[in-house]
């Protein structure tokens, strides 16, 4: 291994990195590596050696740098897994492809993300919760709130969207947690995948014949996608719409439950909402695993070289506890200005759901504020488990009461 | 179609002000068109430019006539001797002041042209005879006093005289006014993912189109009102198709 910085004299650090004692900070050694520098050596669990960026000025530098590619077929690019390796090489869809290709079928689907779109949305999400917190209340004082409210909501919002029945919402949340799960094995991947997308192409092609107003029967009756490109958009758009705003939501209640007096003042004042979720989500990052992408030419990053063909790891998390950027940023301040965090990623990959996935979070929050003055957790905060290889982080559940 | 005439002593640039010039440009900018024209002026005299600001320092944020009579007298004197970079100058900081928009424009018209109220014109008519050094009658001065102090009336007179020798000064050199500190945005609407950042950070400048969900402009030149949250807009933009030209580099390409 080449040693391009004086600084840089550790060992290179295994990935991924243990958790802490904290749920919702990142592993301490990637703190500990940022803390050193702003790019590092790691090693993926394969032996493969690649470059830690943990930086916040680092991560946008090459998240937003077209030198770096998001496609997983690219010399260089950093697994976490075997199962990883095989959803984002045989069938990528396109967070795993770089442009053109990469735009040209993101703008298929990006009239239906715009702000002023979603924002026509959000009295029909706030019905959609409203109904989800009368379901998980009606005749019981607790519930798990993962199962019971973090997981429907999402599902619902992105199978009405998308126009997938949601009474098939079993087979697909099953896939795709298995699909995001680090410890998922090659043919498991590659049989879940292909499930999925069996059922996409199927589901596709009764819309091509009986279209409905919704995304799915729209990009059906293109005729400049193939019934692959469909069946890809189409489970990219379910997996990544209900797996991560789930995920945030059963966190965000979490924190905001154990953080109290944060939690009191967003009770009390519901119009703080907005900063808040930029706050939850900065501080709390659930893509704990990194974006990967590979250098295809030798690149510059901060204060080091990174040859081409080698992959990074961009680390979101500790890139948005930037102390400069975001002073006291271990601690959870909803009424800081936060906007400026990378919870979504950055460059032209970032996530398109973001404003939905903003208005869903917002409208949740308020809404459980609201109509459950007294919601806590019903059992002991640190008996908690995490979903902590999935590549996005949340709880396997959260048993909460409102007695 | 107007030319603007070449200024007899071109301002300098801010890089060659004085260091006390230098730190005034941000704030400058807070409250509507700059004064770069008049400080690059200003800054052929360092000393004489001091003097100026602590003078106008004072009459600004230690005045006694409050901010709307101090602005109608400001945009009278401006208009009276014919000095545009003033007038316009002082739009924002009236406007800020309490002045409508009806007012404004009205001080640069004749005074019966507007039903002014009692003290607002008898300070209108106060700047008129000031801006050019004309006596103030008795009767004028007996409405002036009716509501303003003796500091007041002293300042009264500074204020007119501070804003007449600026007047003067800028017309004779010929100082071009500054332009709007518009930013020039640039749109690559190539780049654009539709992500919906700019839309968020500066919703009244920055739209998605409805047919392809591009980024385009609702002002097509933001100006200073929107400065922060257009800058804003830009960091936040992911694929980087928001590119902000500053003014100086606009007008010197």
């Amino acid at each position: 291994m080449t040693v391009t910085s004086p600084s840089m004299t550790v060992t290179p650090l295994d990935l991924p990195a243990p958790y802490g004692s904290c749920p919702f900070d990142p592993p301490p050694a990637y703190t500990a590596a940022a803390r050193e520098a702003a790019v590092t050596r790691a090693v993926l669990p394969d032996g493969t050696a690649c470059w830690l960026v943990t930086g916040y000025d680092e991560v946008r530098a090459v998240l937003s740098d077209a030198r770096f590619s998001a496609d997983a077929r690219t010399t260089g690019f950093p697994f976490l897994s075997a199962g990883q390796r095989e959803l984002a090489t045989a069938k990528p869809s396109f967070i795993r492809m770089d442009d053109p290709e990469h735009a040209r079928l993101r703008r298929m689907v990006s009239k239906d993300f715009l702000v002023k779109r979603i924002e026509e949305l959000r009295p029909g999400i706030q019905d959609i919760v409203d109904r989800a917190v009368d379901r998980m209340t009606e005749g019981r004082t607790s519930a798990d709130l993962v199962a019971d409210f973090a997981l429907p909501i999402p599902s619902l919002v992105i199978c009405l969207m998308l126009g997938v029945p949601y009474e098939d919402h079993d087979l697909f949340q099953s896939l795709s947690r298995t699909l995001l799960d680090n410890r998922t094995t090659r043919p498991q991947a590659e049989q879940s995948h292909a499930q999925l997308m069996g059922y996409l192409a199927e589901l596709a092609e009764r819309k091509r014949r009986h279209p409905a107003d919704d995304i799915l029967s729209r990009l059906a009756a293109r005729d400049d996608l193939t019934a692959q490109e469909t069946a890809s958009l189409g489970f990219l758009l379910l997996v990544t719409g209900h797996e991560s705003t789930a995920n945030m939501t059963a966190v965000s209640v979490l924190a905001l439950l154990q953080h109290p007096a944060q939690r009191d003042l967003l009770r009390a004042a519901p119009h703080l909402v907005r900063g808040a979720v930029e706050e939850l989500l900065r501080h709390l990052t659930i893509i704990h695993l990194g974006l990967g992408r590979a250098a295809t030419e030798t690149v510059r990053v901060g204060e080091v070289t990174i040859p081409a063909g080698e992959g990074v790891i961009c680390m979101l998390s500790t890139a948005n506890r930037d102390e400069q950027l975001f002073g006291s940023a271990d601690d959870l301040d909803l009424t800081r200005d936060a906007r400026r965090h990378v919870a979504f990623g950055y460059g032209i990959h970032q996530c398109l759901g973001q404003t939905l996935a903003r208005v869903e979070l917002q409208t949740v929050l308020t809404t459980l504020l609201r109509r459950l003055p007294t919601l806590r957790l019903a059992s002991p905060g640190d008996q908690l488990a995490y979903n902590r290889e999935n590549i996005v982080y949340g709880l396997r559940a959260l048993p909460v009461t409102w007695a | 179609m107007t030319t603007t005439p070449t200024p007899r002593i071109p301002p300098l640039p801010p890089a060659e002000w004085p260091p006390v010039l230098r730190a005034l440009l941000a704030d400058s900018h807070q409250d509507g068109p700059g004064r770069e024209n008049l400080f690059g002026t200003l800054a052929h005299h360092p000393a004489l430019a001091h003097a100026w600001l602590s003078l106008a320092r004072v009459l600004t944020h230690e005045g006694t006539l409050g901010h709307r009579r101090r602005e109608l007298i400001i945009l009278r004197v401006a208009h009276r001797l014919d000095a545009p970079y003033v007038h316009r100058r002082h739009r924002t900081p009236a406007a800020d002041a309490g002045l409508t928009d009806v007012e404004i424009d009205a001080t640069a018209a004749g005074l019966d042209a507007h039903p002014w109220a009692e003290e607002d014109s008898a300070l209108l008519e106060a700047a008129d005879l000031l801006a050019v050094n004309s006596p103030v009658p008795d009767g004028l001065w007996g409405r002036l006093a009716r509501s303003l102090s003796p500091g007041q009336l002293v300042e009264l007179l500074v204020l007119a005289g501070q804003t007449a020798t600026m007047c003067a000064t800028l017309n004779t050199l010929r100082t071009p006014s500054d332009r709007q500190p518009s930013l020039l945005v640039l749109l690559d609407r190539e780049r654009c993912c539709s992500a919906g950042q700019c839309v968020g950070a500066a919703p009244e400048v920055f739209e998605q189109g409805e047919s392809d969900g591009l980024v385009g402009l609702l002002v097509p030149e933001p100006d200073a009102r929107y400065a922060d949250e257009v800058r804003f807009a830009a960091d936040l933009c992911p694929s980087g198709a928001i590119t902000l030209v500053d003014h100086e580099e606009a007008t010197h390409p």
